[in-house]
């Protein structure tokens, strides 16, 4: 048997690459959008808002032709898989044999219950906790299915049951399921998919407002846009965090492999991914600035606009700005060392970390204030009825608390040299600080003094996780590199807890606020752009960050146990991955057009219906 | 089709035409490349230095002096001074006379059997999957590593069992050892090279021990520093990887004259371009329009040529060029 074919004389990979990219990005949607449909149909129940459950029936609606495109991608990716590189799905099958079939069987489970969930949705207007039944059996499958996936291509990077004297495959099907990558790779991808379903959904309904011609059409679409993009910028704020863990494991799994990712061949591809996020944050922000123009009320925070919009243009310039600039021999001899002196500060983890929290604070800090826009007096704390607030407030301090003291606690009982202790011992410091500090929030809210509260955890949080740790984490680097992990958590639980609390004080605080009406439908159509923007850009990071993933295995099938022998085992420039991620996302969306065009023929049929 | 669709893909299409220029500038600013010719290596401190910077990957964790910029692992600039201090301290710890290029041979072969303060114990075995240097390579990388602050000297180094054993089996996991499917004949192979009224006469253009013509590269070692895959590759598609040094290009003079060959020369004063038959044509620099390099190999692809028979008998003979 050959090891390898070609199609047509193509370069193999590049074929498999493009079918594996949309076949990914296709069952990204198919993920994503039941997830968003199945949450905005239950808070529909619980509100009794029409509007949800309307939206949730369009977005179902999309579903049912982008499933078919699925199946259809992913017919084709395992037919190009088992005819170009046959040895390798050799390996693959022998490998995962009975795992296959059990992804296929959810594959069929999964179609079953996205018709039934969509088909049933008028019949079952009176039962909605059979629907939302379907519907959470629905995203079982799909969440089940993303996994079985992910476990095929997360062994690939860390095999797993692998005899390291002969390369054999000893284990069973479990154990190469449960490789070392697989959780942390299903965490990232899963909440990638939300970001990228509200993004879609978020496009879609641009393009629907762009074209609208009564009010009440503008006023749904702009609606389901700002629901798209909450849901995407929602999901995307704990996304770098998924990510930094999924990048940390692929370090513990491998240094090799970690090493070339931060420091060699693919370092570059983040300074990429920094551009595309950072673009991705402002368009956020953008979008939602503009969004206060149909607030009345919200003149009282359009000024601060500018500041944050400064904060995050500094932020998105240090995050791109590379360590390593390629210097000639005149340059670093004019500037007298190997590094340029912004770049030699700016360029290192200690200060991306740091902007990067800062973004996040900036961006949470921005949709606070759109959610403040329509609101004015408000009842104090000790004067609303109700335990719902108590209990929101103590769960969110019980839950914040835990990840800070508790963090704090293990970082101090970490085993590393006794010369690290003393570097770690101020970390823990900066946690119980942080700690105090959501105490204190917690109790001026309770005090009728919310606002001061969050102020207060905003402060603290700027102060020590961006500022204190930003600077420490050069110490860490010339003194104590190992620290330097420990040091990134922390940024990173301080932030999340901020905007836990923060978020939960903010809803215990405005809950009985006087309101203003929000004019829906009234934004400029600037502010669609920034919606198809968003998913551009999403669309291209992921293709970016697939690269990277799939790149770091460089020239192996698996990692370290079947190497690539193949004429294409080369890892192609940064360049080359720009046009093929273009291609793919031209093809992406001019099937995705074809889909929402197949789905508005059902709506035509409807409408012509009803006249 | 509605207004609106057209706006949303003429704005994409901006988008798209951003990111690939974002690649093109970053690409250029990173100087990466894809597939290249690779630098001819031998157990020199010249190859030690190639495979250190690329295919070895210490760089992404080791600097040299003010040279890279890895920080995980100590910086090796004058590791081969430190090396004599670290092998008398390794002495009086009890190991038995070992010397600085033994203790930097140790760093390689059991790099946790010491490690430096300050860092971890986490340094790969590059002799084993996935870097999987070969013997010759490691010992290149020593001899890299012992001009760092010293002199170099290759007679030194001797390889411990674990390394100098590399590649005769194990390492390289499920895959095993390439071989040819079908046993050639070398002898014929080289009557075929030799043979100029042939349809094959490699002769042509290549040297064999002094033999031949210079278009194309020597191949008197070619098995030595050339894999099997890479042989095969190179006659059968000899476009893929061009060898460093005879890369094809195309000259436009200003009168509008195209001279295609082999670029041998370019400086301020003229550029020199060979082809396929060896002569040389020299072109002052300023009648030089423009100067592209090509993709195409000079050589012909043998691919849908040679005889299946012809093929095995020719590589049986490459490689035995070693």
């Amino acid at each position: 048997m050959e090891a390898y074919n070609t199609f047509f004389g193509l370069d193999s990979r590049i074929v498999v690459w493009i079918i594996a990219q949309i076949h990914l990005l296709f069952a990204a949607f198919v993920l994503a959008v039941p997830v968003f449909a199945l949450s905005v149909e239950a808070i529909g129940v619980k509100s009794g808002d029409k509007r949800m459950d309307d939206l949730a029936h369009e977005l179902t609606k999309l579903l049912s032709s982008a499933f078919s495109m699925t199946a259809a991608t992913g017919g084709i990716l395992g037919f190009s898989l088992f005819c170009l590189y046959p040895e390798f799905m050799r390996y693959m099958t022998n490998v995962f044999n009975e795992g296959m079939f059990i992804y296929a069987l959810c594959f069929i489970g999964e179609g079953f219950c996205l018709y039934f969930y969509y088909y049933s949705w008028d019949r079952t207007q009176n039962n909605k906790a059979l629907h939302i039944g379907i519907g959470g059996l629905l995203n079982l499958f799909g969440v089940t299915l993303m996994m079985i996936g992910n476990s095929w291509t997360s062994f690939m990077m860390s095999p797993s049951g692998i005899d390291q004297e002969t390369g054999e495959f000893v284990g069973t099907v479990w154990e190469a399921t449960t490789n070392f990558l697989w959780q942390p790779l299903n965490i990232h991808r899963f909440i990638a998919n939300i970001v990228f379903g509200g993004f879609i959904v978020g496009a879609y309904a641009a393009v629907k407002f762009m074209g609208c011609k009564t009010k009440e059409e503008k006023a749904h679409y702009d609606w389901m846009g700002y629901i798209g993009n909450f849901v995407g910028i929602g999901a995307m704020i704990p996304l770098p965090f998924a990510g930094y863990f999924l990048g940390r494991e692929v370090y513990s799994a491998s240094p090799v492999m970690g090493n070339i990712m931060m420091g060699g061949r693919f370092s570059w591809t983040f300074i990429v991914q920094a551009i595309l996020i950072g673009i991705l944050f402002l368009g956020a922000n953008y979008y939602l600035w503009a969004g206060m123009e149909r607030i009345k009320g919200s003149e009282r925070y359009t000024k601060y606009i500018k500041y944050l919009n400064g904060i995050i243009v500094f932020c998105f310039a240090v995050w791109l700005t590379p360590h390593n600039l390629p210097l000639t021999g005149e340059e670093r001899s004019l500037i007298g060392e190997q590094y340029h002196i912004i770049s030699k500060y700016f360029g290192v983890m200690a200060a991306k970390n740091a902007v990067v929290n800062l973004m996040i604070l900036t961006t949470f800090f921005s949709f606070l204030l759109y959610r403040r826009s329509n609101k004015f007096k408000t009842v104090p704390f000790t004067q609303q009825q109700g335990s719902g607030k108590f209990i929101a407030l103590f769960v969110a301090l019980a839950f914040t608390l835990f990840m800070t003291v508790g963090y704090g606690f293990s970082i101090l009982g970490a085993h590393v040299d006794v010369e690290v202790k003393p570097y770690l011992s101020f970390i823990s410091i900066c946690l119980f600080i942080q700690a105090v500090a959501l105490i204190g929030a917690v109790v001026l809210t309770i005090s009728n003094k919310g606002l001061i509260g969050q102020w207060l955890l905003f402060a603290s949080t700027a102060i020590m996780a961006v500022l204190i740790m930003g600077i420490y984490g050069f110490v860490l680097m010339k003194n104590a590199n190992m620290a330097l992990r420990f040091l990134s958590v922390t940024q990173v639980a301080m932030v999340i807890t901020c905007l836990i609390m923060n978020a939960v004080i903010d809803a215990v605080y405005y809950s009985k606020a006087e309101t203003s009406e929000i004019e829906w439908g009234k934004m400029h159509y600037r502010s669609q752009f920034a919606l198809i923007l968003l998913c551009v850009l999403m669309v291209m990071t992921m293709g970016l960050m697939g690269y990277v993933r799939s790149g770091l295995r460089e020239n192996w099938h698996i990692y370290a146990v079947l190497k690539d022998t193949s004429p294409w085992s080369f890892t192609p420039t940064l360049f080359n991955m720009t046009w093929v991620v273009g291609l793919v996302m031209v093809i992406f969306f001019a099937l995705t057009s074809m889909v929402f065009w197949l789905s508005s023929l059902t709506g035509k049929k409807d409408e012509a219906e009803a006249h | 089709m509605q207004k609106s669709f057209w706006y949303m893909a003429l704005f994409i299409g901006i988008l798209l035409c951003g990111f690939i220029y974002l690649g093109s500038i970053i690409t250029k600013l990173s100087g990466e490349k894809g597939k290249t010719t690779e630098v001819a290596t031998g157990v020199t401190p010249e190859g030690g230095e190639s495979i250190f910077w690329g295919k070895g990957q210490c760089h992404t964790c080791h600097s040299i002096g003010s040279t890279g910029s890895g920080i995980r692992g100590p910086n090796l600039g004058d590791v081969a001074a430190r090396a004599v201090s670290r092998a008398e301290e390794r002495n009086a710890a009890g190991a038995s006379g070992m010397t600085a290029t033994g203790y930097l041979i140790e760093s390689i072969a059991q790099p946790n059997n010491y490690v430096v303060k300050g860092f971890k114990a986490e340094m790969p075995y590059v002799y084993k999957a996935p870097i999987a240097l070969s013997a010759d390579e490691v010992k290149a990388v020593i001899a890299y590593l012992q001009t760092q602050g010293s002199e170099f000297d290759i007679a030194q180094i001797v390889l411990p069992p674990e390394i100098a054993d590399t590649g005769k089996g194990g390492d390289e996991g499920a895959v095993a050892e390439w071989k040819p499917y079908v046993e050639g004949d070398a002898a014929v192979g080289e009557s075929l090279f030799f043979d100029l009224k042939g349809d094959i006469a490699c002769a042509k253009c290549h040297t064999v021990n002094g033999v031949g013509a210079k278009v194309g590269p020597d191949l008197s070692t070619v098995a030595a520093t050339r894999s099997a895959e890479y042989i095969i590759e190179s006659i059968l598609e000899p476009s893929v990887v061009i060898a460093s040094g005879f890369e094809p290009v195309k000259v436009k003079t200003k009168k509008g004259k195209i001279i295609t060959g082999i670029l041998k020369e370019d400086n301020d004063e003229h550029v020199l371009v060979m082809n396929s038959a060896g002569e040389v044509t020299e072109i002052p620099k300023g009648d030089v329009k423009k100067l592209k390099q090509l993709k195409m190999s000079v050589m012909p692809p043998f691919g849908n040529v040679i005889k299946m028979e012809d093929f095995h008998n020719l590589l049986a003979y490459l490689l035995t060029l070693k």
